[in-house]
């Protein structure tokens, strides 16, 4: 078995899994996860009987759904942002510490992933409404006078997207600095560059696939969020998915549903596609 | 082996996945699905341990209606819930595609207010949208809507239900001064006219429970809410809540039963069972939700929060039929209106 797998590695954009225990989770994925996405999508094109095109034509020409995806991009990009700088100097830390610091650090970054998203996003809203500790604070140190509107704003939504989703650019971002050969930066130093310099035209460009492909992640996953936004954002912040779920549950209406779903999907693998190259060095080297 | 294995595992998954629904619908055990919260529970005690008790005949609660599950199980043939307690934009003849039709032989519709059961449907309680309020905040009582909308004389946010046929639309309109029995059909232009002059103002709230903390915590000075919520944070959680009742939206939860149900004849009972006299009056034991039979007579404890106490005051009264006619059009409305920057 093993035997066949390996030469049709070369022809897939990622190596076969040459274990026999991958396949049953593999299995899992098709009936639990790609059948029924595959489902809600072809409702777009059934629903309701010879729709053909016609809900994607609605769809596309809607000014409604133009709106909320300006604000699922506009969320992605800042969450994106915020995610590859702090990721990238988080992981440079963990880089630089000695393995006793490290393992700490990886506690630390590990540590949300272990809690629900559903609960770290209403902490938010305790932490930064009108009454939360945030503004508490201000006010108690006569910073301000009156509360700061935190809650329901893009601010809010950024941060808490950005607090769930920084490990996946943390880890990404590390890999590639854990590969990089430290030697190298010594030759640079030795031939006369500061550490800035050195850094820069170094150390940098060795470990961009990682920044990149951690920023991939993160901005394709944002694209996909629904409860953070809607706890945390106001109007103006809403994602896609909410229109998606007013479709499916105040109008029932699965054809429009499953049109913004297949264009979602589509800009997603698009995505995914352009940031594969550095997704899987960084993942399948 | 190791592939023999494999299929046998895949074998096991798909076998899992496909029996486990037909093992759920072909129990007789009824099931009754209502919205949850305080709600459920007074359900539960209520109505089906009394029914249980006397017919011996299980019955299970579930929280959460879901009218998009509900046409998904009809449609996929699968039906596991049996009784379906929806909200009054409920079981209207534009959903008889999913529901059956309600047994009058066996439910007393001559028992109920007239116009709360028809073909689909049949109430089980009265409630109301009202206006309620933060009283560390707000110290003078606010008449109506219009001072929902009034942001000088009562400075603070407004609360408002994020559901385009929950009444925001309703509200806005009365406090610009339409007569409570002119609202239908809605003049969507003129209610976003008035919502968009207290916009930036607006929190929207997508569970009940969420109202009760934004009223109550004083992030909001008022919010528009379902009685029963606001009841529930002012003697329940006895937080600084009050609330009007002065144009008030009447409105009433509905029993219906989706089409492929496997229990129908039970259900019907249950339903009878749930609207009678002695059962339907107890509704209002532990809430203020008024009975749908016009014999019962509500706990006189109650008396004060019942919206059915009220109304020498103004009140309006949701038009299902219009709104259920209409939904498309006002839900596309509210997210272009609620999106809009």
């Amino acid at each position: 078995m093993t035997t066949a797998v390996r030469p049709a590695a070369r022809s897939w954009p990622v190596p076969l899994p040459d274990s026999i225990g991958i396949w049953p989770l593999l299995a899992a994925l098709l009936v639990f996860f790609m059948l029924p996405a595959a489902s809600i999508i072809s409702n777009s094109v059934t629903e309701p009987e010879n729709a053909g095109l016609s809900n994607f034509r609605a769809v596309l020409t809607d000014p409604t759904f133009a709106i909320f995806a300006i604000n699922t991009v506009r969320t992605a990009v800042l969450v994106s942002i915020v995610c590859a700088a702090l990721g990238y100097f988080y992981a440079y830390v963990m880089y630089r510490s000695s393995p006793g610091v490290r393992a700490i650090l990886v506690f630390c970054a590990l540590l949300p992933l272990c809690t629900s998203l559903l609960v770290r996003s209403f902490a938010w809203t305790v932490i930064l409404r009108d009454t939360g500790i945030v503004n508490w604070i201000l006010i108690n140190t006569g910073v301000v006078s009156q509360p700061v509107g935190l809650l329901r704003t893009s601010f809010a939504v950024t941060v808490g997207m950005a607090q769930i989703l920084l490990p996946f650019s943390i880890f990404p971002a590390y890999v590639s600095m854990a590969r990089f050969d430290g030697t190298l930066l010594r030759a640079s130093r030795s031939l006369g560059a500061g550490p800035v310099r050195s850094f820069l035209e170094v150390f940098f460009p060795a470990t961009r696939v990682g920044l990149v492909a951690g920023t991939v992640l993160v901005f394709v996953l944002s694209l996909g969020y629904f409860i953070t936004p809607v706890l945390l954002g106001g109007p103006g912040d809403q994602p896609i998915a909410v229109l998606i779920d007013a479709q499916v549950t105040s109008l029932l209406d699965w054809g429009a549903a499953g049109a913004m779903s297949a264009i979602v999907t589509f800009f997603v693998l698009l995505f995914l596609a352009i940031g594969w190259r550095a997704v899987s060095r960084i993942f399948f080297a | 082996m190791p592939l023999s294995f494999t299929i046998r595992i895949l074998a096991a998954v798909l076998a899992v996945g496909t029996a486990a629904a037909p093992a759920i619908a072909e129990d007789t055990t009824l099931v009754w699905v209502d919205g949850g919260g305080a709600y459920h529970d007074t359900v539960q005690t209520r109505v089906l341990d009394p029914w249980q008790e006397e017919t011996g005949n299980k019955v299970v609660s579930v929280a959460g209606t879901d009218n998009a599950k509900l046409r998904a199980m009809v449609e996929a043939g699968r039906v596991v819930w049996d009784v379906y307690n929806g909200d009054n934009s409920w079981g209207t003849d534009a959903d008889g595609e999913w529901l059956v039709p309600i047994d009058y032989s066996v439910v007393p519709k001559d028992e109920i207010i007239p116009g709360f059961a028809s073909t689909y449907r049949v109430a089980n309680m009265i409630y109301s949208i009202q206006l309620a309020y933060n009283t560390d905040q707000v110290t003078t009582k606010p008449e109506g809507w219009a001072d929902f909308f009034d942001l000088e004389k009562y400075p603070g946010k407004r609360a408002v239900m994020d559901y385009s046929v929950g009444g925001i639309f309703e509200i806005a309109l009365l406090a610009d001064g339409v007569k409570p029995d002119s609202l239908y059909p809605l003049d969507i232009d003129r209610a976003i006219a008035k919502l968009d002059t207290i916009k930036p103002s607006l929190v929207f709230w997508q569970s009940g429970a969420q109202s009760e903390e934004l009223v109550g915590s004083g992030e909001v000075a008022m919010v528009m809410t379902y009685n029963a919520r606001a009841y529930d944070a002012k003697v329940a959680l006895e937080m600084p809540v009050d609330y009007i009742f002065e144009e008030q939206i009447l409105a009433a939860a509905y029993l219906t039963v989706p089409k492929g149900s496997k229990n129908v004849d039970e259900a019907m009972k249950l339903i009878a069972f749930a609207v009678s006299k002695p059962i339907n009056e107890t509704m209002s034991a532990d809430l203020p939700l008024g009975p749908s039979n016009v014999n019962a007579s509500p706990n006189p404890e109650m008396a004060p929060d019942l919206p059915s106490s009220h109304l020498d005051k103004p009140y309006a009264v949701f038009d299902d039929q219009w709104i259920a006619a209409n939904s498309k059009m006002i839900e596309s409305r509210y997210q272009a209106w609620k999106s809009a920057q």
